[in-house]
């Protein structure tokens, strides 16, 4: 897959080096000349091109035509924008993806065809006040834009879903278990599975349904 | 007729000055408010203080008032978003861009707002000038 990344900050660059490290084609570009040459060092020459990339004349030598996606990453909004509506429009990048630093502008990228953002601002912010909320549901990922959560429940001994089938537990709509770590072993769970204690249950689950699968699986909120 | 200009640069402060004269109730918006310095000490518009692509900040400067919006910066980048901001949250309906690359004009000529590019303006007025002046030094010569 080749894929442009704008911007070559600290997200741009650990974007770049994860993707390289897959096998994956990147290209990342810099307008700032001095940042360009520590990307170049650490990334090589042909990972970095030196350029405007809210220039369409930048993206076309970039080789946006044949990119597979392109991440705009600056840290302005605008920027990023523009640079995937030209990705889209013009280049027809099939994947485009945007950082948006401002969460309250999100809506607006999505109004403006641009669908695909992801708001580090947004995305901190729901873990802290996930984790104020609900402490003993710990959240390991935020899915599609913040609206689903990968959630992690260490069972205790006193809790009442010990020796219970999952099956049999009465968890709430939109939420399924996907894992179980039983010791060093991580099962895929179904019906039959018995959860017992130290048991360490993943779990999907739509946002703010996080404390009805705690009382599952920890029993009613006790006031400590 | 209300007008928000948004960037107050030698272009934006010099069309606000105008507007402004021929009795148009002026709102220019700029991030940096050393910028209205330009407008001069009898600028009769208003001023605001934050980013044009703010739509809280095109709220204060009158945009659901607006008839025409003028977004002048020295980016590419905040007039397009600024302009489609005041397009989508607004509505206002004549929508005039400032652009440097000319080719950002074809991608965007389909939402509606008109595109100037200063630099294609530019290149024109140097090449009549340069071909009067070659004209000239044929005669002499």
């Amino acid at each position: 897959m080749y894929v442009i990344v704008v911007g070559g900050g600290k997200v741009g660059y650990h974007l770049a080096s994860t993707l390289v490290a897959e096998q994956h084609e990147v290209l990342v570009i810099e307008r700032d000349a001095a940042r360009y040459e520590g990307l170049r060092r650490l990334l090589g020459d042909d990972a970095c091109f030196l350029g405007d990339g809210s220039e369409l004349h930048t993206l076309e030598m970039a080789g946006a035509a044949r990119a597979d996606a392109l991440v705009a990453v600056s840290g302005k909004d605008e920027t990023n924008l523009v640079i995937c509506q030209i990705a889209q429009r013009y280049f027809h990048v099939p994947r485009v993806v945007s950082r948006v630093n401002n969460p309250k502008n999100e809506e607006i990228f999505g109004k403006l065809g641009i669908t695909a953002t992801i708001s580090s601002t947004r995305i901190i912010y729901s873990l802290v006040v996930q984790e104020v909320e609900t402490a003993e549901v710990t959240p390991v990922a935020l899915l599609k834009r913040g609206n689903l959560a990968l959630v992690e429940i260490a069972l205790e001994g006193s809790s009442p879903a010990v020796g219970v089938r999952v099956r049999d537990l009465d968890l709430p709509d939109e939420c399924v278990l996907v894992g179980i770590v039983q010791g060093d072993d991580v099962l895929v769970p179904h019906g039959n599975t018995t959860l017992h204690k130290n048991d360490l249950v993943l779990a999907l689950v739509r946002r703010g349904k996080e404390s009805l699968l705690e009382q599952v699986l920890h029993g009613p909120a006790q006031n400590a | 007729m209300h007008v928000i200009v948004v960037g107050c640069g030698m272009l934006g402060s010099m069309l606000a000055r105008r507007l402004t004269d021929a009795g148009e109730d002026v709102t220019v918006v700029d991030y940096n408010p050393t910028a209205f310095r330009r407008l001069g000490d009898d600028f009769r518009g208003h001023t605001i203080s934050g980013t044009g692509i703010d739509t809280e900040v095109l709220a204060r400067a009158g945009a659901r008032e607006c008839s025409l919006f003028i977004a002048t910066t020295g980016s590419d980048a905040t007039n397009l978003m600024a302009a489609q901001v005041a397009k989508l949250q607004f509505g206002i309906e004549n929508v005039l861009v400032r652009i440097y690359e000319p080719a950002k004009a074809g991608v965007f000529a389909a939402d509606g707002f008109s595109l100037i590019c200063t630099t294609s303006l530019a290149v024109e007025a140097f090449a009549e000038a340069i071909a009067r002046a070659k004209e000239d030094s044929q005669c002499t010569s």
